[in-house]
């Protein structure tokens, strides 16, 4: 037999798998990683996410599939009333409003929802971190327009995976932060 | 002569390149968007005060030269257009600490606010790598030798016109002109006369 055949063969028995897999009408429930109580769990990741990739001219903008708001970036649309928002001056790009609340929860299922079966995979122990595109990314395993933002192993890579692994260490997003 | 071949066949695929990324659809749209010169001002380093120059100077632009990081800088933070600042000095380091454009142990060389506020860099002085720090050193009134440095604390990914962000009042999606006094009725700075190119006469 010679390769080309093979290889619709091989192609043949993929779709055939796929297509039976597939159920139109199921929901699929993951459990994503720790949100925490008023976002808590989540925070020190999210001001990793909000330094490194929620700048104006990257992921803090809402043009992208990850979108990123928080206080040195762009700001949930919030209307003059809201609840949400302590201090409506002060709710600006690098205005001194800290990320809210609702800031954190959107970057959480924006973080989550690129992916979520996987995600949910990863969590649950099934699958390796690296197979998530928000990992591979940043480490430019992945082809990525803002390049390189850390290695593997580097703080700011550790503080993603722990919080993926549902390790609860937090030390290396700080650590993360702290340096420039 | 395959070496040669191979030359101007890239030459021809730069070509047309060059061409094609002149009508780039979408910076053709962005750039339209900010409008024709004002009347009386020259295209020149005292043209489009506020203005992201990169949308034009950069690599997609076409505008001659080609910058690699530019911007503007105001008196204080208002809503429209507000008084530029002359003889600030801009240092910008980058991903491997070179500042404006030389080394980490180097002094850097002063690059200066004009008349009308805006600052650049070409390409061929400084071609960054990002992310870029920011701070900007103020005369503490016009003329003084004395400065106030304002640091921006968050790092520039990839966007080399300071006017990308810096745009108009503060909201949610901007931090503001990039200014010299947080409140307006302190500022020293007077608007520029018709001495300066970049006020239509
Ligand atoms: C809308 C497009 C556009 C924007 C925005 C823009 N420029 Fe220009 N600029 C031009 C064009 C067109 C020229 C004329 C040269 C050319 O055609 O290549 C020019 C010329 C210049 C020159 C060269 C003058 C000379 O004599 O060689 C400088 C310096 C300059 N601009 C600075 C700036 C700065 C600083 C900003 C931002 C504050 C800016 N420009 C924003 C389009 C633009
Ligand atoms: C990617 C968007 C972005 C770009 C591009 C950008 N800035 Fe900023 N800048 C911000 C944000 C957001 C803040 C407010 C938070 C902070 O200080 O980091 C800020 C704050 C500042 C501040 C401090 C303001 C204060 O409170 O005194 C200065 C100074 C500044 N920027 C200068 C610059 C200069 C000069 C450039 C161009 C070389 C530039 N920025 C380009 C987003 C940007």
């Amino acid at each position: 037999m010679s390769r080309t055949a093979l290889l619709i063969v091989a192609a043949a028995s993929l779709m055939i798998a796929s297509c039976s897999a597939v159920d139109p009408t199921a929901d699929v429930t993951v459990t994503g990683p720790k949100f925490g109580a008023q976002g808590g769990s989540f925070r020190p990741i999210s001001a990793v996410m909000e330094r490194r990739c929620g700048t104006l001219d990257c992921h803090g903008s809402a043009y992208r599939p990850l979108k990123i708001y928080g206080q040195i970036g762009l700001r949930r649309p919030e209307p003059k009333d809201s609840t949400n928002v302590k201090s409506f001056k002060d709710y600006y790009s690098g205005g001194p409003e800290a990320t809210t609340e609702a800031e954190l929860f959107d970057n959480y299922t924006s973080m989550i929802g690129l992916e979520p079966e996987i995600l949910g995979a990863v969590v649950a122990g099934k699958e390796l971190p690296d197979s998530l595109t928000l990992v591979r990314k940043p480490r430019l395993r992945e082809k990525h327009k803002g390049g390189l933002i850390w290695t593997s192993g580097d703080p700011g890579d550790l503080c993603l995976l722990n919080w993926l692994t549902g390790i609860d260490d937090t030390t290396p997003c700080d650590q993360e932060l702290s340096h420039k | 002569m395959n070496a040669l071949h191979f030359g101007s066949i890239v030459a021809f695929a730069s070509a047309t390149a060059a061409l094609v990324g002149c009508g780039n659809p979408v910076v053709d749209v962005k750039v339209a968007a900010l409008g024709g010169e004002v009347l009386g001002v020259e295209p020149s380093e005292f043209h489009r005060p506020g203005q992201p120059c990169l949308e034009c100077h950069g690599v997609y632009g076409g505008a001659s030269p080609q910058m690699s990081i530019a911007g503007t800088i105001f008196a204080a933070p208002i809503d429209k257009l507000p008084t530029p600042v002359e003889h600030v000095n801009i240092v910008i380091t980058d991903a491997f600490g070179n500042k404006n454009g030389k080394g980490p142990t180097e002094t850097p060389p002063e690059r200066k606010t004009n008349c009308v506020g805006n600052f650049f860099f070409t390409r061929d002085e400084f071609d960054p790598g990002f992310p870029l720090e920011a701070k900007i050193e103020c005369p503490t009134k016009p003329g003084s030798v004395d400065t106030t440095g304002r640091y921006m604390s968050s790092r520039i990914s990839r966007e080399g016109s300071c006017g990308g962000c810096h745009q108009g009042a503060r909201d949610q999606g901007s931090p503001g002109w990039i200014y010299c006094v947080e409140d307006p009725t302190l500022s020293p700075f007077k608007p520029p006369g018709t001495e300066c190119p970049g006020v239509p006469r």
